[in-house]
């Protein structure tokens, strides 16, 4: 019986330790799997934008516009997402002059893309995506306000689809759409638009087809109200 | 199949598991710049909405019930071993796994159109645990454990 008890006790002990030797292969597997499985921590290098030929339809309509179309002042703004001024420009006067004027019928905003760096082409094309989905401005919006986030380096398409997930996008037809640059084009467009202004700083607004200066710490809100006001009374 | 040799059944596949779920949960992190997909759309089931429960990625979920499921398994092996409460709470938890699983290879399957090969491996981890730990038997209380 004691004989019988100690045979059982070693068998056991026996698969005990096949167990944990188990468990410390499928560990070490694992491990290594996990360590090697996406070749290394950084995304995939974005590929470079491939651009189009000559048949860019460069005008006015590569912009986003919102507000009335026969509304008495339309205001441009050209800027890139990389840009701190752009981003203090869209948080403070261009969000305020959308919210209070553009959609009361007083102004017409049209945005363009006007990438400066390599790395402003990703979040552009980011936002023309989401412009697919009717959510431009509201992308546009998070891109500012999360830049801190996305601009560390390397790809940040994973960073911008977790965005249009956020915004309630599609966001399996975002991550096509951004992966594939299929929006490249309609940025090219923005740009060469601009460029056709003679821009070549951003941003850059444009005041009824007049260039604007921005000025003041609120980045010409008051200014550019007092105008606005100014022409709406002036037309009634 | 002895109650033991199936906990520790339980323990490895559970393992496995657990590296599964991790590596989907780092991917949704960034921590990786695309998915090793050999088959289906991997990227395409991530990408949706239905790749969030409640607000957190569900590889999340996965990490977190492959490792509860990992710490019943052991505490049944060892210091709470034959403890009734313990099988009937890893009974619960596996088939309530199981029954997510489910759900979420239906999305893939019936809403998706795409399925995501590591969501699948986890499926059918779910179906091995879910036979491992019996629970139709445990819950049933018509038989011990022990008795395999």
């Amino acid at each position: 019986m004691l004989d019988k008890e100690r045979v059982l006790a070693k068998a056991k002990a026996k698969g005990g330790k096949g167990f944990f030797i188990l468990i410390a292969a499928v560990v070490v597997v694992g491990g290594f799997l996990l360590m090697n499985a996406g070749g290394s921590d950084e995304a995939p290098e974005l590929t470079p934008i491939s651009l189009a030929g000559g048949d860019i339809a460069a005008d006015m309509s590569s912009g986003t516009a919102m507000g009335a179309e026969d509304a008495p002042v339309v205001i441009m703004e050209f800027s890139d997402f990389l840009c701190p001024h752009c981003r203090t420009f869209n948080g403070l006067s261009g969000k305020l002059l959308r919210q209070n004027y553009a959609s009361t019928g007083a102004v017409r905003w049209i945005s363009f893309d006007f990438p400066l760096w390599p790395d402003s082409w990703a979040p552009a094309i980011a936002v023309q995506c989401a412009k697919r989905q009717g959510k431009y401005y509201e992308m546009k919006d998070l891109l500012f306000a999360r830049v801190e986030s996305w601009s560390g380096g390397g790809n940040p398409n994973r960073k911008f689809v977790d965005y249009a997930r956020d915004l309630g996008l599609d966001a399996g037809a975002f991550k096509s759409c951004v992966d594939g640059q299929e929006t490249a084009a309609a940025v090219q467009a923005s740009r060469t638009y601009g460029e056709s202004l003679g821009i070549s700083s951003t941003p850059s607004i444009f005041f009824n087809g007049e260039p604007y200066q921005l000025t003041g710490g609120d980045y010409g809100y008051g200014a550019m109200e007092e105008q606005i006001k100014a022409i709406v009374a002036g037309g009634e | 199949m002895s109650y033991d040799t199936r906990l520790r059944g339980i323990v490895l596949v559970g393992l496995v598991g657990l590296f599964v779920a991790v590596y989907l949960l780092l991917y949704q992190m960034g921590f990786y710049g695309s998915l090793l997909c050999g088959a289906g759309s991997c990227e395409t089931v991530q990408a949706s909405k239905y790749a969030r429960f409640l607000g957190r990625p569900v590889p999340l979920w996965g990490t977190l019930w492959y490792a509860g499921l990992l710490v019943l398994a052991f505490l049944a092996l060892g210091p709470a071993a034959g403890k009734r409460w313990l099988d009937v709470l890893l009974a619960l938890v596996v088939t309530g796994g199981l029954l997510f699983s489910a759900y979420l290879t239906g999305i893939e399957l019936f809403v998706l159109h795409a399925v995501c090969m590591w969501c699948v491996i986890s499926a059918v981890l779910a179906v091995i645990l879910f036979v491992l730990a019996r629970p139709w038997r445990v819950l049933r209380g018509s038989q011990a454990p022990a008795d395999g």
